[in-house]
């Protein structure tokens, strides 16, 4: 078997197996805590050029399956694990995860104390890392590329390439633009299936053209951080859009949306990434676990009484800001929400954004 | 919402005695629930006829009642007590049903009680099949198709509807109690039959069968606001079919994809929605294994088994933050200790695997039908934690203490390929070896999977470590193969024996190869969070999470799992030393595998290791925290037998020395001392084979007890009475390999006498004498137990100079407990243990003594002089009444004999209090949930001969009270004869009317049966105890209960008349009154002593 490396910006160093595509990649180790689901977060764009680590130990017992993406393709850099099954007992599966990480050239490594790499993050804050199966790697010249490590533009590498039309099963409630900064299948379904169309923009489409097909509505997906220059660029194009229609805004929209409003972002120590964040709407006193991934959060100290501007929903972890309210029709919130609704889940955003379109 | 401040004082009831299907889980929920409450400042009043358990602690509730639990001693204590409030949805089934009958009979409106937590309706709508069903259709959650029927007519009609196969389950029942799979009319009428006479409110359900589909399970928990969470997903190993309580259960389930996890997980969160439950809920699925479809098959809206282990297996303190919830909380107000930063609304995410074994009493009912269906059998269940699956198996499987380190069972290999395909067909214990045994003899997976329908990802698991003995059986292992049989839990011994060397040897290799035991922590957030908590599992990984302090620390080895003969006293007592350490400055480190007890809970010790009690295990865990030194004598049988290892490997024993408790257990040793000590015991010797044992029965002169050294609970121990009996009995004891001698004693009838003792070295403190009513030959555990003893002065002081002189002689330090014989005037001994015993907590509760706390002060180096307790006999004759009584758990065991003898067959026990003897014979006989038969009813009678001259006076009595008595050809002639009119009852196979058709016509509502000598099955009698054990008629089967029981029909007492004691006023009066000398009212008045 290939030996790995998992080699950290602060020179930490993880022995293990090669899985998936042999090679090397660079990204930021970021964890995922969900007990399934590892392939829908692999393949979820928020997650692009990312080094997951998943912290339950084994991963791949039922496969993966077509119908299991969160897009086309693997989004991930990279993926760190315990222990691999490359056989699975379920009978959706299409291919087994080996397979499947290997064809779709997802560098990976196997064998390492995923916990002490959790807890190490943790303690030292978010990094960069490498993964590498070249054998005998020089590890000085490794941990420098993991700390000069700076990501690509990812928002050009998850978003559609040219306006595309999404109609819904049972269309007539209205159209949505949704400006893709990475959206997920989730986000498109949940739209789609409460009877609204949607078309999908790039995300450096002017707000002038948006407002060109007269949609009902604007939807800022989920994505991947965006770099200054394409945060700048969004950031134009939601000002632009203020004002005329609803807008709703999730993830990183929501971060992004924040910063068109003038309000500040600050970095977390390590951020939100898993399934499991108790979030509390602070109108109803309800609290719902929602899914995360995000590394920024609108900075609370930044939201002046006298603006208008609402805080909707907050973790009740670490009180960090999970949602925003600016005006009676433009809000957002940090998560995604479920994309149907039920009584203990956070599905009533998309009706409430759906909603205000009547 | 903040805590409720319109109540003030909470009622808590307990579960009761252990059974199969209700054991130590509800002491842990009951324990939290008591904390957390007064913790909130709510006065607790709690009742629980288990004197075992932590929850009934002098401390844990500021009143506690340790009463029958009856619906009449319930209200008498709740209106004495003026309680506001009841919580019962921590008290399993039992305290549930009590909650039901309560609000039902408009008790709880009546008297103005809020019922706290889950309300009535939400409770019924999951209890009751029809309203569940009801419930499941309005929010379009899929059930199984299912009917109620009250009567047969009505059964057999929608089972022609519904198709074979089919599942009846009786409704309000415990642990599956009489259900079953019916493939035809005969059997379906059978179980439907059995099922409605055991149903409280008489109605079975009639299923479809969804046997071989996936059994998964999902705890949630939600508050009054509607917030809800789940905490913990479960995957049981064995499919539909097996109960989950014998099912092998692992968390969180590993073969569903994420669409079927969220799909399941959204149907409970609907379902706790519906029902409106506050605080805990588990809901059961069965899952089709390669469709969409999936059903909801329960819902217990309350903790539950399934609660104890979800809590263990994550972390997270469910029984508290329910309990919370109850007053008024929500989950978002409720901070997780476990963290000490978050909050309990947040669901729990594990970076391990875990798995939990059923421990099942077939070890000790050797005859009893081992096969596993609806109906629950396990006694007790194990919890291991690792970070592969493989190993948490392996752990899991060192955890039961069935003498195996991994897959393979000799007995099994001797099986013919038929018969072990014949073993796993019929989902037995043994299933999971039968299946190793079967991959190693070259079957697939795939054939397995098709004959069993456990998922491949189990059977392949189960393959690796199959094929990784085989490669070890080769010899020299390759590194590689080394490292993976090392992260596989392939122990240091394991390998060892596989690999034909030794354990020292291989331990070197593993260290040589950098392989050492790291410890990882449950914190319920996958290492997000620093967690508060330390609760470890082993690993071999790099990162070793438990750091040793440079505290002085002491290592309490538990007790393992629940089983007959070595219940939650121990555990009762591990904790109690725990806290004594903790007070004492120790660091206290307990290691336990047990997810049902207060001693595996978070915040109990300062550090739990989760783990297997093996030398191998332990020794890990004494390499990383080098305490100073370790206890075993509170763990039962589990704890001690470790000592000499923990002894060898050069760590301090706290206590009684390793060599000294050998002393006491070597027979040759042993009679060395009190023949020293000029002390008479029976005379008796030790064997190891066949003809030994033989000769020795001869020299000794019939009838003689036989039993193996070094045993707990009596485990196959005997009376044989001739050659034959002895030839089968060494039979049975042999079919386990036994490492010690076999001992052969005199047998004598007299009266059984049991101290427990704490001993310093110098001086012993004794809390009481206790006396067992029945006479010697039936096991001490299985005996109803009088405190005080009704003995003369004379014998009081000869047995606490014996035992002064004893634990000097073995220079016992801590806790002993000695078991004599009254035997024509002679106090004889017949054995000593020094180490806790099953009466440690009810003669800590009666006598107020804190036992436990003095016995680990003693260890620890302090006199007994330096407590306020004295030395010597503490309690001689106090004017008060304690009387502990078994409970059985023969309904739920098929095939194994009723009949009572030295081998301990109860799974749990209760108590009476009282001033008066009656009334605490009453209570004790009523809390035991024996039926007395009201005037007018039959009794049958069919006594050994040697026994029918005793009978005459009862029987008389019974006669006088207005019984009707029936009794077997010579008993009735014998009746007769002495002028007691009795009817005569044809035999089992002789024309009707007969024994069987009165036990069935309901005519016959006691059985008094003393069963010929020996246990050569006598079918007859056999037949006709089984018969009236699962129609609920019960037995009696020594003449002495029948005495006990025969006075309490005398006084005519009902529950509405007795009176409750708070068991602080109970022990203040042994205290006032500790002094007496003679007995100040009542005398027991059947003790054998007064017929002289």
């Amino acid at each position: 078997m290939t030996k790995a490396y998992l080699i950290m910006q602060d020179s930490t160093i993880f022995e293990g197996q090669s899985v998936g595509s042999e090679g090397q990649v660079t990204g930021k180790v970021v964890p995922y805590n969900g007990m399934t689901g590892y392939q829908q977060i692999l393949t979820d764009p928020s997650c692009f050029g990312d080094l997951i680590c998943m912290t339950y130990p084994i991963i791949g017992s039922v496969g993966t399956h077509w119908d299991a993406n969160s897009s086309e393709r693997i989004q991930a850099g990279g993926v760190i694990l315990r222990e691999i099954n490359a056989e699975s007992s379920s009978t959706y599966t299409d291919q087994e995860f080996d397979v499947w990480l290997t064809e779709n050239r997802c560098v990976g490594i196997k064998g390492v104390d995923t916990r002490s790499i959790m807890r190490h993050l943790m303690s030292q804050g978010s990094m960069n890392a490498v993964i590498t199966s070249v054998q005998d790697p020089d590890i000085q010249s490794l941990v420098q590329l993991a700390r000069l490590y700076i990501p690509e533009n990812y928002i050009v590498k998850v978003t559609t390439k040219s306006p595309q039309l999404y109609k819904s099963e049972k269309s007539g409630k209205g159209l949505i633009a949704a400006i893709d900064l990475g959206i997920s299948r989730k986000e498109k379904e949940a739209i789609l299936f409460r009877g609204t169309d949607m078309l999908l923009f790039p995300y450096n489409t002017s707000p002038e053209e948006i407002r060109s097909y007269h949609p009902n509505a604007i939807y800022v997906s989920n994505g991947p951080k965006a770099q200054q220059t394409d945060h700048l660029i969004i950031r134009k194009t939601l000002q632009g859009l203020i004002g005329s229609v609803p807008i709703f805004a999730v993830g990183n929209g929501h971060l992004i949306l924040a910063s068109a409003y003038g309000l500040k972002l600050s970095s977390m120590k390590t951020g939100h990434h898993g399934v499991n964040y108790p979030v509390k709407d602070l109108k109803t006193q309800a609290t719902y676990i929602t899914a995360q991934n995000h590394s920024c959060v609108v900075d609370t100290s930044a939201i002046q009484i006298d603006s208008g501007i609402k805080v909707t929903h907050v973790n009740i972890n670490d009180g960090s800001i999970e949602g925003l309210r600016y005006t009676s029709d433009v809000f957002s919130v940090q998560f995604v929400p479920d994309p149907i609704s039920q009584e203990f889940n956070t599905g009533y955003l998309w009706d409430h954004f759906i909603h205000l379109i009547h | 919402m903040p805590k409720r401040t319109d109540i003030k004082k909470v009622m808590v009831i307990g579960s009761g005695p252990i059974i199969i299907g209700q054991a130590a889980e509800f002491d842990y929920a009951g324990t939290q629930a008591c904390r957390a409450l007064k913790a909130e400042g709510y006065e607790v009043v709690l009742v629980n006829s288990n004197p075992a358990t932590i929850m009934t602690d002098i401390n844990m509730a500021d009143r506690v009642y340790i009463e029958p639990l009856n619906i009449d001693v319930i209200k008498n204590i709740m209106l004495t007590e003026k309680v506001d409030s009841l919580l019962a949805t921590l008290g399993g089934q039992t305290g549930l049903n009590f909650a039901m009958e309560l609000q039902e009979s408009s008790f709880l409106d009546d008297n103005h009680i809020a019922m706290l937590g889950t309300q009535a309706k939400g409770i019924r709508m999951g209890e009751d099949r029809e309203e569940f069903r009801k419930a499941m259709e309005r929010i379009q959650e899929p059930c199984i198709d299912s009917r109620i029927a009250n009567n047969l007519e009505d059964a057999l009609k929608y089972a022609h509807e519904i198709g074979y196969p089919l599942i009846i389950r009786p409704a309000f029942t415990l642990g599956g109690t009489g259900g079953g799979i019916a493939g035809d009319d005969d059997t379906m009428l059978e179980i439907a039959e059995n099922g409605l006479a055991l149903s409280r409110v008489h109605q079975v359900l009639i299923e479809k069968c969804i046997s071989g589909w996936k059994e998964i399970e999902f705890e949630a928990i939600r508050d009054s606001k509607g917030n809800a969470i789940t905490i913990c997903s479960m995957e049981n190993l064995d499919p539909v079919g097996i109960h989950t309580g014998d099912s092998i259960v692992v968390a969180p389930a590993q073969t569903l994809t994420d669409t079927e996890y969220q799909r399941l997980r959204t149907a409970t969160l609907k379902i706790v929605a519906e029902l409106g439950i506050e605080g805990g809920c588990n809901v059961q699925f069965a899952q089709h294994p390669t469709t969409e479809e999936y059903a909801v098959i329960e819902v217990n809206p309350r903790l539950s088994r399934s609660s104890a282990l979800a809590s263990k297996a994550t972390g997270y303190p469910i029984a508290k933050v329910a309990s919370k919830i109850a007053v008024g909380y929500t989950l978002d107000e409720i901070p997780n200790e476990v963290t000490g930063t978050t909050f309990a609304c947040f669901e729990p995410t594990v970076d391990y695997i875990v798995t939990k074994i059923p421990k099942w009493p077939f070890d000790k009912f050797t005859k009893a039908k081992r096969s596993l269906g609806t109906q629950m059998k396990a006694t007790g269940e194990v919890m291991s934690i690792s970070n592969n699956f493989e190993s948490s198996l392996m752990k899991a499987i060192r955890s039961l203490e069935i003498g195996l380190m991994g897959l393979e069972v000799p007995a099994i290999k001797q099986l013919t390929d038929e018969m072990l395909n014949d073993k796993i067909r019929k989902t037995d214990d043994m299933r999971l070896f039968a299946i190793s045994e079967s991959i190693r003899r070259g079957t697939s997976v795939e054939k397995i999977y098709q004959e069993t329908m456990i998922d491949l990802f189990f059977l392949r698991k189960i393959k690796h470590i199959v094929e990784m003995e085989e490669q070890l059986k080769l010899g020299y292992p390759s590194n590689e193969i080394f490292k993976q049989a090392v992260l596989f839990g392939f122990t240091d011994t394991y390998i060892a024996k596989l690999t034909q060397n030794s354990p020292d040897i291989i331990r070197e290799r593993r260290k040589s190869l950098g392989l050492r035991y790291t410890y990882k922590m449950v914190d319920t957030c996958a290492g997000e969070y620093d967690a508060k908590t330390p609760y470890f599992y082993s690993t071999f990984d790099t990162e070793n999470e438990a750091i040793r302090s440079n505290k002085k620390k002491v290592l309490v080895l538990g007790s393992g799992p629940i089983r007959i003969g070595q219940g939650i006293e121990f555990d009762y007592c591990s904790v109690h030393s725990v806290w004594a350490l903790r007070e004492l400055g120790y660091e206290a480190i307990i290691a336990n595998n047990n997810p049902e007890t207060v001693s595996t809970d978070f915040d109990t010790s300062d550090r739990l290791y989760f783990e297997p009690l093996t030398a191998d295990d332990v020794r890990a865990i004494i390499e990383n925290e080098e305490p100073d030194g370790v206890i075993c004598q509170f763990g039962g049988q589990t704890a001690i037998k470790l000592i000499k290892a923990v002894s060898d490997m050069g760590v301090r024993i706290y206590g009684t020395s390793a060599d000294m408790v050998d002393a006491a257990e070597d027979r040759k040793r042993f009679d060395s001392i009190v023949e020293t000590l000029k002390i008479p015991r029976p005379e008796g010797t030790t064997v190891f084979t066949l003809e030994e044992a033989l000769e020795a029965a001869l020299r000794l002169g019939y009838p003689v007890l036989v039993r193996p050294s070094y045993v707990l609970g009596g485990q196959g121990m005997v009376i044989a009475y001739s050659e034959t009996d002895i030839i089968e009995y060494m039979e049975i004891i042999n079919a386990n390999i036994q490492e010690h001698p076999i001992l052969i004693d005199k047998y004598l009838m007299g009266v059984e006498l049991e101290v427990d003792a704490v001993s310093d070295g110098e001086n012993v403190l004794i809390p009481g004498i206790m006396e067992h009513l029945e006479r010697a030959g039936v096991h001490s555990g299985d005996s109803i137990s009088i405190f005080p003893a009704y003995i003369s002065e004379k014998f009081r002081d000869i047995i606490v100079d014996y035992t002064q002189k004893l634990a000097r002689a073995l220079q016992v330090i801590g806790l002993l407990n000695i078991q004599f014989i009254l035997y024509k005037d002679t106090i004889y001994v017949i054995e000593v243990n020094p180490r806790s015993s099953r009466t440690i907590p009810y003669i800590s509760k009666v006598t107020g003594i804190p036992v436990v706390d003095i016995a680990t002060r003693v260890m620890m180096g302090a006199k007994l002089t330096d407590f306020e307790f004295g030395i010597g006999l503490y309690a001689r004759y106090p004017a008060v009444y304690a009387i502990k009584a078994p409970v059985f758990s023969f309904e739920k065991l098929h095939d194994v004999d009723t009949n009572l003898g030295p081998e301990m067959k109860s799974t749990g026990e209760v108590l009476g209090l009282s001033t008066r003897y009656s009334e605490a014979m009453y209570k004790a006989i009523l809390a035991s949930n024996f039926r007395f038969p009201v005037k007018g009813d039959g009794i049958l009678l069919t006594v050994r001969d040697s026994d029918k001259y005793d009978l005459v006076p009862l029987a008389e009595r019974l006669f006088q009270l207005g019984y009707e008595l029936y009794a077997t050809g010579g008993t009735a002639n014998y009746l007769n004869k002495h002028g007691i009119p009795t009817s005569i009852a044809r035999k089992i196979n002789e024309e009707t009317p007969n024994v069987i058709s009165l036990i069935l016509s309901g005519n016959v509502r006691l059985l008094v049966n003393t069963a010929t000598r020996g246990r050569q099955p006598e079918r007859d009698g056999f037949r006709m105890r089984r018969r009236c054990t699962e129609h609920g008629v019960p037995i009696i089967s020594s003449l002495d209960t029948l005495l006990a029981v025969t006075e309490c029909l005398e006084t005519d007492m009902k529950p509405v008349d007795i009176e409750p004691y708070e068991i602080k006023r109970f022990s203040d009066i042994v205290y006032k009154t500790r002094k007496n000398i003679l007995p100040l009212n009542e005398m027991p008045s059947n003790n054998p002593m007064l017929k002289k």
